[in-house]
């Protein structure tokens, strides 16, 4: 097997979510190394760290985040695919430390304030590191204040609201308003159930998604912007 | 009133679970499936659902501002809600939870690594107090029968445009008759498995049904569903 090979074996394991030697998943990969051994491997040989995560990482994802926007596979199989994503991605993480891979630009994403549900902006987060992005995840119910001071630490990035409540999306408008008062320049995307483009004007975000492979290609459109 | 529920009583479906993961019945493979079935049968062993309700007499309701007057406190329903409640010549406030034993089966896979058992544990938890909120539904409807009483559909705060912070004064109604279940700053409910909610009664009421075709509430994710 070549470097080759052995990039598009990592892509086909990420995408298709066959984490490592001893997951079950997919049935037919049963017994076969996986997202982890292969990366490991890949490393060990001197494939660069960056060629890993362009070459096998970020396509896996991107074909994952297209299959789900055609519905062609569902959030279990995201799910699945963003773990082997990870296995792969704990051997990478000491070159992103050490400023040996470049991510494409920071995240700061939550579920606005008065609203704990996380499943969609976990999703997205998932997704748009797989993209290549990093992301710096606050949880759920986060205040204005909470972002302001995050964004404080980390002036370059892109901040992401999520909400699933009807109810709690209005506290997006306060919040956006909050961060866009202490920092104008920032950009702000939206998303979550129950908001929509229209919502996104009314408010004065700079952007919507909705899903995360809406998510990523906003985010890649900005890259030259940010 | 306070009552356990028997987790031997909860019916928990296979294809809600399908649906909230957005995967159609006929496209789930046996992986998942399995999947579920199992988590199902962990959940419901560590659930402790219980529900918790009291009846108010002389609950005034407005329908032009769409408020009700009750113990000497406003709840701003909506008036869609109130429209719904207005023959009511007592209503029950209800608590229910499934305990947050399900909640940290789902946090703690969630933390390691195992997103997708992590979000179906997550949606089970949901589809128990849903099941509680049945259950109490129901029970009200036995009791409040036996005095010749019927009763209207259930509405909780953060839906039907009810705003969620009513909670802070239905729950200060309740008194410590809540099954444990406290509120957090931003009026929302830990553990997060719970539901609360009003129920009229009177004899001249009835559960018609939900008014999302009159109702006003655009972005509202649940439109149309009930």
């Amino acid at each position: 097997m070549n470097n080759d090979d052995l990039l598009t074996r990592i892509l086909t394991c990420v995408e298709l979510g066959k984490v490592n030697r001893n997951t079950p998943f997919p049935p037919d990969m049963k017994g076969m190394d996986g997202a982890d051994e292969l990366t490991r491997l890949a490393l060990e040989r001197g494939i660069k760290p960056s060629e890993i995560l362009n070459d096998a990482l970020i396509k896996a994802m991107d074909k994952v985040g297209q299959k789900f926007a055609d519905k062609k596979i569902f959030v279990p199989q995201m799910l699945i695919s963003a773990r082997a994503m990870n296995a792969s991605m704990v051997h990478l993480k000491p070159y992103f430390q050490t400023g040996e891979v470049k991510r494409k630009g920071k995240l700061i994403i939550g579920t606005v304030a008065g609203d704990l549900h996380d499943i969609g902006k976990n999703l997205v987060a998932m997704i748009v590191e797989g993209a290549g992005w990093e992301v710096i995840d606050l949880g759920v119910d986060v205040s204005a204040q909470k972002y302001i001071h995050t964004i404080q630490e980390h002036r370059d990035a892109v901040v992401g609201l999520s909400a699933l409540l009807t109810t709690t999306m209005h506290n997006m408008r306060t919040i956006v308003a909050d961060i866009k008062n202490s920092f104008p320049a920032v950009t702000l995307m939206i998303g979550g159930a129950p908001v929509t483009e229209q919502f996104r004007a009314e408010i004065g975000a700079d952007g919507y998604a909705s899903d995360p492979q809406g998510a990523v290609a906003y985010l890649n459109s900005l890259i030259h912007e940010v | 009133m306070v009552c356990s529920i028997p987790s031997s009583g909860l019916r928990i479906s296979t294809d809600n679970i399908l649906k909230s993961l957005g995967v159609p019945v006929d496209q789930a493979d046996d992986y998942l499936m399995d999947k579920i079935q199992e988590l199902i049968l962990q959940s419901v062993g560590i659930s402790s659902p219980s529900a918790c309700w009291s009846v108010f007499p002389d609950p005034r309701f407005l329908n032009e501002t769409g408020t009700m007057s009750l113990e000497g406190k406003i709840f701003h329903l909506n008036k869609m809600v109130t429209l719904a409640l207005s023959k009511s010549t007592r209503v029950a406030f209800f608590v229910g939870t499934c305990g947050d034993a399900v909640e940290l089966l789902s946090k703690q896979l969630m933390k390691d690594g195992h997103s997708l058992e992590g979000l179906i544990v997550d949606l089970i938890g949901s589809e128990i107090a849903e099941d509680v909120a049945d259950f109490v539904h129901k029970k009200i409807e036995e009791d409040m029968g036996a005095d010749g009483l019927k009763v209207t559909n259930r509405y909780s705060p953060g839906y039907c445009k009810w705003p969620v912070s009513d909670q802070q004064q239905l729950f200060h109604l309740l008194r410590d008759n809540t099954c444990g279940v406290q509120l957090t700053g931003s009026s929302l409910m830990l553990p997060i498995k719970s539901v609360s909610g009003i129920v009229g009664i009177g004899k001249d009421v009835k559960n018609q049904g939900y008014f999302c075709s009159i109702c006003d509430a655009d972005y509202c994710l649940y439109r149309d569903k009930k």
